[in-house]
């Protein structure tokens, strides 16, 4: 960046005046630019357009006289701009200080060309204006007027377009002024012009907008917490939400081999009954259902014939005067005689070894009959004998029942009920047939069941092993029975808690995803943030280790050999100094030699456009001053060295002799002298002009 | 609008590239938000940066999606 042109309007001595600076060569290899003026010329008072016409009160305090005033010292201000105003100026003209830089293509893209017209007004009595009225200011980025409000919002335009107002000592300065520079550094002054011409400044004023920003965004999501503590919830439920998926998964499975087990279990049961059913003759019978069936079928034929008994007393006459009477009666007189025939019979067989005994004597062979015959014949003989006595009841007569229908009925007791049948003539036949039969079936049932019992007593002990196993099954069944109703219901309670916490889930997943996109900045705003503390933690002692070898690197390339070895330091809140190797003091400059203390101030000032990378045009006022015959050469051999568009050299003749500037011609690219007319009372420029011919 | 020089001093750019790749985020998003810091630098006014901030976090999550 190079300043093309500086007009300056009732400014000090200047009534009318025009600067107009070539662009620089394009090998940047002519960088200087000389302006002569004798004392008193117009020297300072350019330098002075600079800050007030750039800065306006901002740049009053970097004024000689005014050094310190603040932004608010309005007063000193006016009094100041008056005191600048040419004297003798139209009252009707302005005092103006019309500036223009313009980017070269050593700049970056984003530099713009940037033009700042700043203009005074005056009563008749050539006052200030009162009021706010009595400035104005104009800025134009790449010749487009910059809307701005007020001075304050013009000179916020003019840093973020050139540079900030306090590094403007850094660059345009005199030679005293850069002495003043180590005064400053106690004060921080240049700490802080390195800090934002470095880009820390920026860096810490994001630091302090991404608080802010993430301040105000945890507010809106909730606070700092919210998010954090929805998404430990979510995964708490997750958690909750899997271990009962685990859960129920086993108890299903539990559930599904306890069922598959009792179905086996049941299974068996059913063939073990099966088996001990084979063995008792019912199909799922047992001795004790064996033996209530007998028991029951015993007390219904002692009823059914108590009942048959009592109908057949009390009921005679009925039975008498019914069509069956008579059959009753012949069955009554057939089981008499099948009474009389078995008692015969029996009675004749429970005797017939005692017959024997009488017919055939034992001894045989004491017998004179028997005697004679052999033991054949007498086995023979006795054998015939009983089958003879057989015989005597065989077959039963023709009038004998076959069975006893009516068998409890007997003796004196048969003979009264034919009796009483003689003596009525009818009797309820059907009742009667109907109780007789029911008297015969559980007299039938009875015998079933005691014979099946008899069997089943005699089984073997296979039924037992049955019956044990059947009835280890049935408490085996039972058990798994309830054993499955209690994890059917906890698989049920089970899945209502899991349906509670997918609901849960839902819900906070919901949460999330409303405040997903907030998060996603905030996530990134957080890393940024730490990205940006752990870059200015790191940036301060980087910076002040760079500053150090770059004002040491310039400082000795000034600096006579005394210096050579010396390393500059520069610690906070305190003065800068210059350390030697084997040394543990070291030396403040600012007690040093008055032109060792603005070597340092040059040096200082290239180390920051060098550190910076800032490619503002230097401008220095006097920069030799008081400087010896050695140091001169030497300083101007370092800013011509210096890689930069512009460095402008505000000299008198005593300064830039003519040796130095036969030495330092190959390196200028234009010059300037101003004279101050004594006559006319005013600066007037001479382009292309100096103290001696730039052109021999 | 110029990024900051410490942006481009090598060393400080060696940092910053470290600094960005162990927090997953770019240079680009830096420059941005110093861009805006920048804009909004001096003039008092605060009303919109938010905003912007916001943009630029979007603008980095469109430009790494996941990040």
């Amino acid at each position: 960046m190079f300043m093309s042109k500086i007009a300056l309007a009732n400014w000090r001595s200047y009534d009318s005046a025009e600067f107009n600076f070539k662009p620089p060569t394009p090998a940047g290899k002519k960088p200087i630019v000389l302006i002569g003026a004798m004392n008193g010329h117009g020297k300072t008072s350019f330098l002075l357009s600079l800050y007030l016409g750039l800065f306006g009160r901002h740049g009053l305090r970097y004024c000689e006289g005014f050094r310190g005033a603040g932004d608010a010292d309005t007063a000193g201000y006016r009094r100041a701009i008056e005191s600048y105003r040419r004297i003798g100026a139209d009252p009707a003209e302005p005092t103006q200080v019309d500036l223009t830089f313009i980017p070269t293509l050593r700049d970056s893209e984003q530099q713009k060309e940037v033009r700042v017209v700043r203009r005074w007004f005056f009563t008749g009595s050539n006052k200030l204006r009162q009021g706010e009225g009595f400035e104005e200011v104009q800025v134009f980025v790449d010749g487009r007027p910059l809307r701005a409000s007020d001075s304050d919002a013009a000179m916020s335009a003019i840093e973020l377009a050139l540079f900030p107002a306090h590094v403007t000592p850094a660059f345009f300065f005199d030679g005293e002024q850069a002495q003043s520079l180590i005064e400053k550094m106690g004060e921080e002054g240049l700490r802080k012009a390195v800090e934002v011409m470095f880009g820390m400044k920026v860096v810490t004023e994001l630091k302090d907008s991404l608080r802010t920003y993430l301040s105000a965004a945890h507010n809106r999501a909730g606070g700092r917490g919210r998010s954090s503590t929805i998404q430990d919830n979510l995964d708490a439920k997750k958690k909750e939400r899997e271990a009962v998926n685990d859960l129920m998964g086993k108890r299903q499975l539990d559930l599904s081999a306890l069922r598959s087990e009792h179905e086996n279990m049941s299974r068996e049961r059913s063939q073990k009954m099966e088996d001990l059913a084979k063995y008792g003759g019912a199909a799922t019978r047992d001795v004790g259902d064996l033996q209530r069936q007998y028991g029951s079928a015993e007390k219904q034929k002692e009823s059914s014939e108590k009942a048959l008994t009592v109908a057949l007393g009390t009921i005679g006459l009925n039975l008498a005067l019914t069509r069956l009477g008579p059959a009753i009666r012949n069955r009554l007189l057939a089981e008499g005689e099948r009474e009389a025939w078995e008692g015969l019979r029996t009675g004749t067989l429970a005797k017939r070894e005692e017959v024997l005994a009488v017919a055939m004597p034992q001894p045989s062979s004491a017998d004179p009959i028997l005697g004679v015959l052999s033991t054949d014949v007498l086995d023979k003989l006795r054998t015939r004998l009983l089958s003879a006595l057989d015989r005597i009841y065989n077959p039963p007569p023709t009038n004998c029942a076959e069975d006893f229908l009516l068998g409890h009925i007997r003796g004196e007791q048969r003979a009264r009920v034919l009796t009483t049948l003689d003596q009525l003539t009818g009797v309820g036949g059907a009742s009667i047939r109907q109780l007789a039969s029911q008297a015969k079936d559980a007299r039938e049932q009875m015998d079933d069941a005691k014979s099946k019992l008899e069997r089943i007593g005699n089984l073997p002990t296979e039924v037992k092993s049955l019956k044990e196993r059947i009835e280890e099954l049935n408490g085996l069944i039972g058990t798994s029975g309830n054993r499955i109703g209690q994890l059917d219901n906890e698989i049920t309670s089970l899945k209502s808690q899991l349906h509670d916490l997918n609901a849960d889930v839902g819900r906070l997943q919901e949460e999330l995803a409303r405040l997903e996109p907030e998060q996603a900045r905030l996530a990134v705003a957080e890393r940024v943030n730490r990205v940006i503390e752990a870059l200015s933690d790191a940036l301060a002692p980087m910076t002040a280790t760079r500053i150090e070898e770059l004002v040491t690197k310039h400082f000795i390339s000034i600096a006579d050999e005394r210096f050579a070895e010396g390393q500059i330091e520069l610690r906070q809140n305190q003065p800068p100094a210059i350390r030697f190797p084997g040394q543990n003091q070291t030396s403040l400059l600012e007690v040093m030699s008055g032109f060792e203390s603005r070597a340092f101030g040059i040096a200082f000032s290239l180390a920051l456009a060098e550190f910076t990378r800032q490619r503002i045009p230097l401008i220095i006022d006097t920069p030799l001053g008081n400087a010896d015959s050695e140091y001169r050469p030497r300083t101007l051999a370092a800013l011509r060295r210096f890689d930069l568009d512009q460095i402008i050299v505000l000299t008198h003749d005593e300064e830039v002799t003519e040796r130095l500037f036969d030495d330092l011609r190959p390196f200028v690219n234009q010059t300037f002298l101003v004279k101050f007319d004594s006559v006319e009372k005013r600066s007037k420029v001479f382009p292309d002009t100096f103290f001696w011919d730039p052109r021999r | 609008m110029r990024a900051p020089a410490c942006f481009e001093d090598p060393d400080a750019k060696r940092l910053i590239e470290e600094l960005c790749q162990q927090y997953r985020i770019d240079s680009q998003l830096l420059v941005d938000l110093t861009e805006i810091v920048q804009t909004f630098s001096g003039s008092g006014r605060r009303e919109g940066i938010t905003v912007d901030i916001s943009s630029a976090l979007d603008r980095f999550a469109s430009r790494q999606p996941g990040a």
